[in-house]
């Protein structure tokens, strides 16, 4: 009984910590490093997907069109939603363009 | 004439590849890939531009298959991201591996070049090696399992056409394999003999797109690979430091 409580415990301390870091977080515009340029967002998740969908949006650009690296390694469509990113990542968004 | 290209396992009808850079717009592109009856056109990766045109593939015309490049390339890490890159957007393992040594001569930096190679095949590419007109680096990058070697001619855009003739004999006799001429072609009688030689292709674009009339030089090349390839096939005559007569002397109606 008294393992049980101080488990409870525990878990409640983690939550109220998460909850204070989340919103801490949240709230603050993180910068990243876009195609060499350096861009500050706010994001409701540090998911690769959520940087991606932010950065296109309002340009009429279609996500099936773009291909994306992380910090020099490729990340392929599938794993997007799957990569989290931290402040000051490296991203490159490209696409097809005319070439010999 | 039966006479078709393949190229891992593809036939093809076209021996000549099409780069799609340069062209004053896209109607004229699309116009000049028409004419030139090409299958493949290659195609570049580069930087999502937020202000600007960022659907290229889109105005090309589908019927193509795609060949991306990764020119512009210094070194084998930026090589090898830009494929898995190319290969992501326009789900090909096709690559024409473009690794160049300085901005002034974009030559192929063969050591950095034959490297990268061995990693894209291991990694499931199919290469084709842009190079440099040297017989041993050619055999070199056949031997490693490159489906296809593209020795240049001439410096990229250079116009000069063929410099080392003796070279381009000597790639073609020692590799068994598919190899493209890749760049300095100028006029269609460049492609016209490079196909003589028995390559199996050309890949060209300043030529065509640089020109005062991009669709007919299009054409031109056209005619002229095709007219290449099948003097080729046909077997040229022996080379001759004497006359042959064609007329004969007999029944000449007399010696005065």
């Amino acid at each position: 009984m008294m393992l049980k409580k101080s488990i409870s415990f525990f878990h409640q301390r983690d939550l109220i910590y998460n909850f204070f870091v989340y919103s801490k977080t949240m709230n603050t515009e993180k910068n990243f490093l876009i195609n060499g340029l350096n861009y500050k967002y706010k994001l409701s998740n540090f998911h690769l997907s959520c940087l991606i969908e932010k950065f296109i949006e309002k340009k009429g650009i279609d996500s099936s069109n773009i291909a994306v690296a992380l910090n020099e390694t490729l990340v392929k469509k599938s794993e997007w939603n799957k990569t989290k990113i931290s402040e000051n990542d490296r991203i490159e968004i490209v696409v097809p363009f005319a070439g010999g | 004439m039966m006479d078709k290209l393949f190229i891992d396992g593809i036939s093809f009808e076209s021996r000549l590849i099409m780069g799609t850079s340069l062209f004053p717009n896209i109607e004229i592109l699309n116009k000049s890939l028409e004419k030139s009856g090409s299958e493949i056109i290659t195609m570049a990766v580069r930087r999502l531009n937020i202000s600007g045109e960022n659907d290229f593939i889109k105005q090309v015309k589908k019927k193509f298959r795609f060949l991306p490049n990764t020119a512009g390339c210094f070194t084998k890490k930026e090589a090898i991201l830009t494929a898995e890159l190319a290969r992501e957007l326009l789900q090909t393992n096709w690559i024409k591996l473009e690794l160049i040594s300085d901005e002034e001569m974009l030559l192929p930096d063969p050591i950095e070049l034959f490297e990268t190679c061995k990693e894209l095949i291991k990694k499931g590419f199919k290469v084709f090696a842009y190079c440099s007109d040297d017989p041993i680096l050619c055999k070199r990058l056949e031997d490693e399992g490159c489906v296809a070697v593209m020795p240049l001619v001439s410096p990229i855009g250079s116009g000069l056409g063929i410099r080392n003739e003796h070279n381009l004999e000597l790639i073609r006799k020692m590799c068994s394999g598919l190899i493209f001429v890749d760049a300095g072609i100028g006029q269609p009688s460049d492609a016209s003999k490079i196909m003589e030689l028995g390559f199996d292709g050309v890949l060209l674009n300043s030529s065509v797109a640089r020109s005062l009339d991009p669709p007919t030089m299009a054409e031109a090349m056209k005619l002229a690979v095709v007219s290449g390839r099948l003097g080729f096939k046909s077997g040229l005559i022996e080379k001759s430091k004497l006359a042959l007569n064609s007329t004969t002397f007999k029944g000449k109606i007399s010696n005065f």
